[in-house]
């Protein structure tokens, strides 16, 4: 049996669920209440894992983990309904979060970090919650603080503390912030490798986007 | 004995027959919840007790205990019941009642007239056996079903409810009951039993409506060596008891119905699942069971065939969600009660895993009718595509609520207006909720949607289990939206993320709203959160959860708008927003407990004053106020609303004899240099500049005319409001230093464009004073005058010819100030003429009444077609007769003509009064905006128009208004423009200056007293003169009268905590 997952074509077995059919064909499907080690059991809890049928089954969204695959269905992972969705529910779920990362023992691996990366949720860079206006910025005395393209909602504990941020939420996702950064470095006369071997510590996944974003606006 | 044969089934039919006939006289007291609840157990007590001291008398009358018949708005009801006569209903009794039934109907044969409501002498369900029928009906009493709450429910679910004990497995065959069963085992196979029900149409009456034959099919194919049938009995909608109703007066339907059901997929134990907060269907249910094993209608080979079912009963816990299959599966799993994805669907994978059909108690309770008179006759009922019938619980502020079942496509309006009988007290319609917390609400101008699945789903709500909530102006819609979140907050089983963490934000947001902290931002994070919700949830509860949400954004923005742009409830119901009822509907805002306590303390002058910080026209509203407040007044509740008007009046009085006492001086703030124009020297006008001058700025009033006052002055008759009263109070707002430009019209006499030049902000109160016409030929003759005009000339004293029989068209205000007038000038005969029916009239029902006395003649529901016209006169008018139709998009009936059907009325003069419309014309030049009924387009809650520094407010802007909705304008435009000009909001501290001190004691509450009623002159001495006909009240009466009020505006501390 075959089924069409993003209009890929994947083959499967009847009695798989759509889930388990991407994860096989390396199609991202993030899931929070899915666990592999007791995969019979499947609330379908977070909703996370939902997919929109285009064809085959019910028009709407699903939760991928508990949709059995049949003749014919075709899902999306990716459209604009699936996403705003599940943007919603990490609003959701973030609203009730105690945002103390610093002191979670996960933090750093977090799936959820990830997602709300990911999803561009509550994407306003570490300068906005800096109280450290005192002395100034930290920029501006000449200090290479990752601030300006750093996901906020740490309280901003570095700085307050005189000390430059390291970008421990990793670096944001939304360009048009990421831009404003950088020229901001530019301004404070950082080179793009400063900047880069800043970033790696924390943020490596997203290296590859600054150094494009960088190179765009001619910093050397 | 058990039934093998269809003649075991006519012998007990027999025996049944007998008991609902019996030879003994009956008392039938509906004993289901509803009636208990209204105290029907306490009059069985008091019956029985009765009925011993009648020993002797030899009558010895059976005590019959049956369900509930659907009429809950009239129990306890008790039936009496005498041999070979038909059942007399009584409704509404009580012990003493009962004692006078007892001693003439059933001592005496006689009826008692006056508590009947009607006798059961027809048949009032859909069933084929054991019809009721009597050769004899009393004369005095109609029969039930010519009742409008009955006559036009077809009755298939409810088919025995109220008529047969629900105990009685006898009298439940004697309707024709279990012959479907018999039926479907003996002579049908299971597929043809789907077959018929497919062929139906039966839809499920859970909710949802899918189709139940394909449900069953769905079972009935599935594989499985055990299958089990469920009925859903978990009702938990909030204003829903339908499934009660059946469950406890007809409990034995739905064991037939599982009965079928379970024969036709093949199951042979069926669960019926019950919430606990039901224990008298419980029981009633648990009775029906054993009765039912006891004839082998339950057990091992059911009447002689070789099918067994077993029925067990589970009790629910409570939990709402439990009413979703997969959930109440869980529960009876011994699971918690959470639902789970689908697939797989019950009907492959149910309960224990097994292959299992879940319908609700209604579903059930219809199946056995469907199969005793075929599909095709359960197919002519209903619409095309929803088929049957549906039991709704009409229940909320309506006049007749109840259980009802209608055929699918009865129009709303006929549920509401026909069935229900219209709202209580006469008020306002505002919206119906269907469906419980996931349905939505459907507000008036829906009214006409014929009720079946798809139509409901159409207009964002659903048919749901049934509820069916009548709402009134009273009812604030964010409130209930908020009401029915909350409910599902609470009840979500916290399994997926949008339901748990949704609803608990969005009712975070809808308490927000309503406390009077929201934006217009919070609007759009509803509307996404709603959606998100909607489509991201696991079950139906989190998916139909914002419904109500949606349906009230939707149909009743403006509440929204009303609650977050103006911190106003308009219904008075978000206790954050006001203070009392009273003050927060008075538009002008009047501190009405205060100024009530004054009275009572008989510091007039501080009254008078204290109204006016608020209102500069204490006197003029004492008289000519429409009185929005006394409506809302929660001595109503109690007995009825103070009469806050005739306090004004009888406050003002007393200033003006000059027994004012202390009166402090009218508060000021220090002059602020800047200079304002106010265009219109009407009420509207006068409040404004009264205001702005207070407020600090200088005013100058621009008035056309030669005296101020504007439609007071000459649109009110002064037999309603004497001029020197009105002088009086004008001349005080005067006195504040005022400057005021009679007899200057703005763009004639002076240019609009000095105005802008020369003045820091302009307030135009205009008014309206431009007769509509009535755009029909003839209209220009000599005759036909206009109301408006006429009115003027009148009320300043002209001459004027308006002949011995004088017809005014129109059913406002003004229309019936013309008549009252005209008849105190000579005119003979006075018609006034109407196009909709008198309780749609705009003019003060106090007004018509007086009218009424003053021998003027009122005509409704006719409409003005051709003005007749004989040698170049206007000799009268051919009239359409109209009857009232459909709802308009205003919640108002439209009068609609009636074919060939016309009245003539002639008369030597016609008057037309059918509305006015801006008549100046100065800023049609500039870039003002007006809108499509020639009204200044103005912001709502700013007042401003479209041009800068230019606001509006008053007829201008509102049409025809009231006075305190003048007054209200002007006050807001004044502190808009003090807004704009100062920066600030100086009003607040302007009304704050002068401290009253009043008793803050709560007055006592538990003893009704009557409401002072006004006096008027009588009718003769009001003929050719004007004297004033209200008279102003006693002293010992409007001091009794203030203390009436309940004074809530005292917080207790209790109430705070």
């Amino acid at each position: 049996m075959k089924i069409l997952i993003d209009g890929k074509g994947c083959e499967c077995q009847p009695g798989q669920n759509v889930l388990d059919v991407a994860t096989e064909n390396g199609i991202d499907i993030p899931t929070l209440c899915f666990n592999k080690l007791i995969s019979d059991i499947r609330p379908a809890g977070c909703r996370m894992c939902i997919v929109e049928v285009l064809a085959g089954g019910r028009p709407g969204l699903e939760s991928s983990c508990t949709l059995p695959v049949t003749d014919g269905l075709s899902v999306s992972t990716k459209s604009q309904a699936v996403y705003n969705e599940r943007r919603e529910l990490i609003e959701l779920l973030l609203s009730e979060h105690e945002q103390d990362c610093r002191n979670c023992a996960i933090s750093g691996d977090c799936n959820f970090a990830k997602l709300c990366r990911d999803y561009d949720v509550d994407g306003v860079p570490v300068c906005s919650e800096c109280p450290n206006q005192k002395e100034g910025c930290l920029l501006s005395r000449g200090v290479l603080c990752l601030g300006p393209i750093t996901y906020a909602n740490c309280n901003a504990f570095c700085t307050r503390k005189g000390d430059p941020c390291e970008s421990c939420f990793s670096v944001l996702s939304n360009e048009d912030v990421l831009k404003f950064g950088i020229r901001a470095f530019a301004k404070a006369g950082f080179t793009k490798e400063d900047i880069i071997e800043a970033a790696k510590v924390f943020s490596y996944d997203r290296v590859k986007v600054l150094e494009k974003l960088i190179i765009k606006e001619e910093l050397r | 004995m058990s039934i093998k044969t269809i003649e075991d089934l006519d012998e007990m039919a027999k025996i049944g027959m007998k008991n609902l006939e019996s030879n003994r006289p009956k008392i039938i007291f509906g004993q289901a919840t509803c009636g208990i609840a209204a105290g029907a157990n306490k009059l069985v007590d008091f019956t029985k007790e009765y009925l011993g001291y009648l020993q002797e008398t030899g009558i010895d009358p059976e005590i019959v205990s049956v369900g509930c018949i659907g009429m809950c708005f009239a129990e306890p009801i008790v039936d009496i019941q005498l041999p070979g006569k038909p059942r007399i209903t009584y409704e509404n009794v009580d012990a003493n009642k009962m004692k006078r039934i007892i001693d003439e109907h059933l001592l005496n044969q006689r009826l008692v007239r006056e508590y009947a409501m009607g006798q059961l002498s027809e048949e009032l369900s859909e069933v084929e056996h054991g019809r009721l029928k009597y050769s004899w009906t009393y004369e005095a009493a109609p029969s039930l079903k010519e009742l409008p709450f009955l006559s036009r429910q077809v009755r298939i679910a409810l088919r025995n409810c109220g008529i047969i004990d629900p105990e009685s497995i006898e009298q439940y065959v004697a309707r024709g009951g279990y012959r479907s069963a018999f039926k479907a085992l003996k002579y049908l196979k299971p597929q043809g039993v789907i077959d018929e029900v497919k062929g139906s149409g039966l839809r499920g009456r859970g909710g949802a409506g899918f189709t139940t034959g394909l449900k069953w099919q769905f079972a009935r194919n599935a594989e499985g060596d055990q299958k089990y049938v469920i009925c859903n009995a978990d009702e938990g909608d909030p204003g829903a008891y339908m499934d009660r109703g059946i469950l406890e007066g007809d409990p034995h339907s739905v064991i037939e119905g599982m009965l079928i059901g379970g024969y036709a997929i093949g199951a042979t134990v069926g669960y019926v699942y019950i919430r606990a907060e039901y224990p008298l269907a419980i029981k009633r249910l648990k009775k029906a069971i054993e009765r039912a094993k006891e004839y082998n209608i339950l057990g091992e080979n059911i009447m002689g065939s070789d099918f067994s079912f077993d029925l067990k009963i589970l009790e629910g816990a409570g939990a709402f969600v439990c009413g979703e299959e997969t959930a109440l599966i869980a529960s009876i799993e011994g699971k918690r009660g959470e639902p789970k994805p689908r697939p797989p669907f019950p009907a492959n994978s149910g309960l224990f895993k097994k292959p299992s059909n879940v319908n609700n108690v209604e579903t059930w309770a219809n199946v056995p009718m469907v199969l005793e008179k075929g599909a095709r006759w359960f197919q002519n009922i209903g619409t095309e595509k929803s088929k049957g019938t549906k039991v709704f619980s009409l229940v909320g502020k309506i006049q007749r609520s109840g259980l009802v079942e209608i055929p699918m496509g009865t129009k709303m309006k006929d549920i509401i207006y026909d069935i229900g009988g219209g709202m209580q007290k006469g008020r306002t319609f505002k919206a119906v909720q269907t469906g419980g917390p996931s349905g939505g609400c459907i507000p008036a101008k829906h009214l006409d949607v014929e009720v079946d699945y798809e139509n409901l789903d159409a207009l964002g709500s659903i048919v749901g289990s049934g509820g069916m909530v009548a709402m009134d102006e009273d009812t604030c819609m964010v409130d209930i939206a908020r009401y029915f979140l909350d409910f599902c907050a609470e009840e979500s089983c916290g399994q997926c993320t949008p339901c748990r963490v949704g609803t608990t934000r969005m009712l975070g947001i809808l308490n927000r709203i309503s406390q009077g902290g929201g934006s217009l931002k919070d609007v759009e994070l509803l509307k996404r959160l709603s959606t998100q919700v909607r489509d991201g949830s696991l079950c139906a509860l989190g998916g139909t959860s914002p419904n109500p949400i949606m349906t009230t954004m939707d149909y009743f923005m403006d509440e929204y708008e009303q609650h977050i742009l103006n911190k106003k409830c308009p219904a008075s119901v978000c206790a954050a927003l006001f203070r009392t009822p009273c003050q927060d509907t008075c538009p002008a805002g009047t501190d009405v407990p205060a100024h009530l306590q004054l009275i009572a303390e008989k510091r007039f002058g501080e009254a008078y004053q204290l109204q006016r910080e608020d209102n500069p026209f204490p006197a003029v509203c004492g008289r000519v106020c429409d009185h929005p407040c006394e409506a809302r007044c929660q001595r109503g509740m109690l007995d009825e609303s103070v009469s806050v008007m005739a306090m004004h009046r009888y406050c003002a009085d007393k200033v003006f004899e000059g027994k004012a006492g202390y009166m402090p001086a009218t508060s000021m703030l220090e002059p602020t240099g800047n200079k304002v124009a106010v265009v219109g020297g009407g009420p509207s006008g006068l409040t404004a500049a009264y205001f702005l001058k207070r407020l600090g700025h200088e005013v100058t009033i621009y008035e056309k005319e030669s005296e101020l006052g504007g439609m007071l002055n000459w649109g009110i008759p002064p037999y309603r409001l004497p001029r020197d009263v009105l002088k009086r109070e004008i001349q005080m707002i005067l006195d504040l230093g005022i400057d005021v430009e009679l007899e200057t019209a703005v763009g004639k006499d002076i240019k609009f464009d000095d105005l802008m030049e020369e003045y820091d902000g302009i307030y135009l109160g205009i008014g309206a004073q431009k007769d509509v016409p009535l755009n029909l030929e003839n209209e220009d003759l000599p005759q036909v005058l206009n109301g408006m005009e006429l009115l003027r000339k009148m009320n300043l004293g002209e001459e004027v010819d308006i002949g011995d029989r004088l017809l005014v068209i129109g059913g406002g205000n003004v229309s019936v100030d013309v008549a009252r007038t005209a008849k105190r000038l000579g005119c003979k005969k006075v018609i006034v003429a109407y196009r909709r029916e008198e309780l749609d009239m705009p003019a003060y029902p106090e007004e018509i009444s007086e009218a009424k006395k003053e021998g003027i003649e009122f005509y409704f529901l006719v409409s003005p077609e051709r003005i007749i016209k004989e040698d170049g006169k206007a000799t009268g008018v051919v009239f359409r007769k109209m009857q009232m139709d459909e709802f308009t998009r205003w919640g108002r009936r439209k009068p609609v003509p009636v074919e060939y059907e016309t009245v003539t009325i002639m008369a030597d003069n016609i008057v037309t009064a059918i509305g006015q419309q801006v008549e100046d014309t100065f800023y049609e030049k500039s870039e003002m905006v007006i809108n499509y009924r020639h009204r200044i387009d103005v912001d709502k809650y700013t007042m401003e128009t479209s041009m800068p520094k230019v606001f509006a407010g008053g007829d201008a802007v509102l049409g025809p208004a009231t006075l305190i909705e003048a007054v209200a304008h002007g006050k807001n435009a004044a502190r808009q423009m003090d807004i704009k000009l100062v920066g600030r909001d100086t009003l607040s501290e302007l009304q704050e200056k002068t401290p009253y001190e009043y008793s803050m004691e709560i007055p006592d509450n538990e003893h009704k007293i009557q409401r002072a009623t006004l006096q008027t002159i009588p009718p003769k001495e009001r003929e050719n003169n004007f004297n004033e006909v209200v008279m102003c009240l006693d002293d010992e009466c409007a001091i009794r009268e203030s203390k009436r009020c309940l004074r809530c505006d005292i917080i207790e501390e209790e109430d705070l905590l």
